[in-house]
């Protein structure tokens, strides 16, 4: 009993409190605050695809257009642009896709210390209660496929994009935390080289 | 979308990620097509569920599973064979083969995206009309035949190929639909399943095994087809065939050669026969072999070999069509008539005039400042167009002769362009530019084309001869925002200067266009996307000049940039403006460069290092345009 009644108290309170902190901080804060967090998270992920954005595959560019292609669209992504001569394929879906819901959030908690460590110097206490929520954000997926010596080497890089459009004058949110980052490259490969495995035999 | 009509259909509204389904297309044996709503980009589509009513059937909860335990490997394996349809149409981006748009699980089955495309079916087709004439079976079989040819050369056969399978667009252009029997074809020693269309399916489809089967297959579903457009009905099954070949039944195949006998050209039906021999190895082993004979008594100008839009509604009275440029798969001998022989000859005095009076003008006004009409590609044969000699303020022209063609005297409209419902191809364009060029360009003659069997089948020399230098081409090419007339619909309607070719011109230095003079088939398609661009019509643009851009045209490439970042929201794409800029600046495209640089703003650096290597990377694709007469943009 007194659980369900402070519960929504607690949710008041906490709700009361973000508008406040949010009240607190100017435009420009926030948007200095936007700004930092791209820009951190950009070095994070600039550094993790450095390691881990492009892989190898013994195949031919074809195959693994094919393959990814299929691997993306069996992760929920619609494609955009493709075009195999060029050997790039680019396709989107609403956030959290691709990865799941309970991935997301997993993730995302992992990366929380560090968003509210960028953004803190703007915004001050009400860094501790921002979340990193999917809404409103599509997961954008580029992928490239290049004729290497050995095979295909495929690169991938992944990007957010805001479905309503920036205010004038605001960054838009461009980078995705490096957790996230991680877990969807992993997820994207490891679907990749199954769907390669099972492709039409030679 | 009526549950009476199709009891195991999803009802209409149901949502699939985000596709709202708003009714059944069709129900086959492997399962249901819906027409669709695609949300996200705002147009219908065509969605395909794996349900095959024998083995499977739909839960409450709109799940599909297989009746019986026993029957669940069979469901699986089928299921895995759809995904694979999937991905085998996935392999293909061609305008005559069904463009598969994504695939997705769901439902405990699979569901495959592909284009809506509005039109009827070759069978309904033939069901009104009984028979076609060969010009409108040969506009409607040869497109296929390109595609299919594709489809061979990566290794997979269609195995179903019937009048059903073929769907003719509204605007007269013809698509390969079903690709759900489709698999590699070489090197699978997997058993197949039977999937035979009586009539359609040759013998080795009933008793053979996987390594008996290929693209002969497909030629004797492609002949029982055009049989069945000659005679009005099918072919016998081939096993019924068989038999009456043993003398077991009476029944025997009367041939094409006797059924279409004066309504047809006899080696057109003769090749329909060679098609539908029960033996596979009796049949022609490629497309191109059946191409060949198909063509063989085709004089040029009378059926094209690519003329897609005269098929849905063909004028009564439709004059000679002007060929494109042959390319090397649609070649014909090209027979020498009497009067094409003199027109020929003539063509040839006056060409050699020309190339005198070019070479008078080349040395008196140096060459390097010559400006010349016109240049095709190396894969347009030497095809010359013999038009009147434009002046230009240093050169009059250069003519080849070693082959001519000329143009029919066909009425520019703008109707041409806008008679599509749906955008048009680069290719259609470029096609549609050629046939629609204004009858004040060319020469009055009745249309007729000849092709030198020599240059013909050996596109190497023609090619050395009249290949001009890109690089230089494209310097000297019009920048994308000049101030050239609107073209597109508007191209075709206007005054176009004629064309002439540089072929046997020794040209010791760089070939320059005239831009004020000759305007190319492919220029004017160009021309059409860049109208289509100012328009607005982003989409139109990107899909006109696609093929012109990665055929090497910068600038095409740069259009097409400019169309990418111009494109409706979910279609917009910084990453391919910034590599099509790329692409063209490295041609030389002047001003590319800085519209790269200003893309590359709104890239991560990520993206940036994958669009560089794109660009280090990209090759021209001759071949990703059919070549049009005065083509000068092949690289």
């Amino acid at each position: 009993m007194r659980l369900a009644a402070a519960k929504p108290l607690r949710t008041l309170g906490f709700a009361f409190l973000l508008l406040l902190l949010a009240a607190c901080a100017s435009d420009a804060e926030k948007i200095s605050a936007i700004n930092a967090l791209n820009q951190g998270f950009r070095v994070e992920y600039e550094k993790l695809l450095a390691e881990k954005g492009t892989r190898l595959f013994k195949t031919t560019r074809e195959d693994a257009f094919v393959a990814m292609r299929v691997a993306l669209a069996q992760l929920g992504m619609q494609t955009e642009q493709q075009d195999m001569a060029l050997g790039h394929l680019a396709v989107a879906a609403a956030a959290p896709l691709p990865l799941s819901d309970d991935e997301w959030r997993s993730a995302s908690q992992l990366d929380l210390p560090l968003l509210r460590r960028l953004i803190q110097p703007y915004v001050g206490a009400a860094a501790n209660f921002v979340q990193f929520e999917p809404q409103g954000l599509d997961v954008v997926i580029n992928a490239t496929f290049l004729d290497a010596t050995a095979g295909t080497e495929v690169s991938l890089t992944v990007r957010l994009r805001e479905r309503a459009p920036p205010r004038s004058g605001w960054p838009r949110r461009d980078y995705v935390a490096p957790h996230l980052v991680t877990v969807g490259l992993e997820k994207i490969f490891a679907t990749f080289e199954r769907e390669l495995k099972a492709g039409p035999q030679r | 979308m009526t549950e009476v009509d199709f009891p195991d259909a999803l009802p209409a509204g149901s949502r699939l990620h985000w596709y709202v389904l708003e009714r059944v297309l069709g129900q086959g044996g492997f399962g249901i097509t819906y027409l669709a709503h695609d949300t996200n980009l705002d147009r219908p589509v065509a969605i395909k569920e794996y349900l095959p009513a024998e083995i499977a059937r739909r839960r409450s909860d709109a799940s599909a599973w297989p009746h019986s335990d026993t029957l669940a490997k069979r469901y699986a394996w089928g299921l895995e064979r759809f995904l694979l349809e999937a991905r085998t149409l996935a392999r293909f981006d061609h305008p005559n083969i069904v463009r598969v748009l994504s695939v997705f699980e769901a439902n405990n089955t699979a569901y495959m995206v592909m284009r809506f495309e509005e039109g009827e079916d070759l069978a309904t087709q033939l069901e009104r009309r009984g028979t076609l004439p060969q010009r409108q079976l040969t506009d409607c079989l040869l497109p296929i035949l390109d595609g299919l040819e594709l489809v061979h050369g990566a290794g997979f056969i269609h195995r179903d190929i019937k009048p059903e399978n073929i769907y003719v667009r509204r605007d007269g252009t013809p698509v390969l639909l079903d690709f759900g029997s489709a698999r590699q074809s070489f090197g699978s020693a997997k058993t197949l399943t039977i999937l035979v269309a009586p009539g359609y399916a040759p013998l080795e489809q009933y008793y053979g095994d996987a390594s008996t089967q290929g693209p002969w297959t497909d030629i004797y579903g492609l002949g029982a087809t055009c049989y069945r457009a000659i005679a009005g009905r099918a072919p016998l099954d081939a096993v019924a065939r068989a038999k009456g070949v043993l003398g077991s039944v009476r029944e025997t195949l009367a041939p094409a050669t006797e059924v279409g006998r004066g309504r047809y050209d006899e080696a057109f039906l003769a090749a329909v026969d060679r098609s539908l021999q029960l033996s596979e190895t009796d049949r022609p082993q490629t497309i191109a072999d059946w191409r060949r004979d198909l063509l063989a008594d085709a004089p040029r100008g009378r059926v094209s070999a690519e003329a897609p839009a005269s098929f849905a509604a063909p004028p009564p009275t439709q004059p000679p069509r002007v060929e494109p440029a042959p390319s090397s798969t649609h070649e014909s001998a090209g027979r020498s008539e009497g009067p094409r022989s003199r027109w020929r000859a003539g063509a040839l005095v006056g060409g050699l005039l020309s190339v005198g009076v070019a070479l008078w003008a080349f040395g008196r006004f140096g060459g390097s400042a010559s400006n010349v009409s016109v240049l095709p590609s190396a894969s347009s044969v030497a095809t010359t167009a013999l038009p009147r000699i434009e002046a230009s303020p240093s050169l009059s022209a250069l003519t080849s002769t070693s082959t001519s063609m000329s143009a029919p005297p066909v009425a520019a409209t703008s109707a041409a362009f806008a008679a599509t419902s749906a955008p048009p191809t680069a290719a259609e364009v470029a096609k549609t530019a050629v046939a629609a060029a204004p009858a004040a360009a060319r020469p009055t003659k009745p249309a007729e084309v000849t092709t030198s069997p020599t240059s013909a089948r050996n596109p190497q020399v023609a090619g050395r001869v009249t290949k001009p230098p890109a690089q230089v081409l494209e310097a000297a090419a019009p920048a994308m925002s000049s101030t050239r007339a609107e073209t597109g619909s508007a191209s075709a309607a206007a005054p176009t200067p004629s064309i002439a070719v540089t072929a046997a011109v020794p040209s010791p230095s760089p070939v320059q266009v005239d831009t004020t003079g000759a305007r190319s088939a492919r220029d004017q398609a160009i021309d059409a996307g860049e109208a289509a661009l100012r328009r607005g019509d982003a989409n139109a643009a990107a899909q006109m000049l696609a093929p012109l851009a990665a055929a090497g045209a910068s600038r095409a490439q740069a259009l097409l940039a400019r169309a990418q970042e111009t494109r409706p929201a979910a279609q917009r794409s910084d990453f391919e403006a910034y590599v099509w800029y790329g692409i063209a600046a490295r041609n030389g495209h002047a001003g590319a460069q800085a519209q790269r640089e200003r893309v590359g703003a709104k890239l991560q650096p990520a993206e940036i290092r994958q669009a560089d290597q794109i660009i280090e990377r990209w090759k021209p694709r001759p071949e990703a345009v059919p070549a049009t007469p005065g083509d000068r943009t092949a690289p």
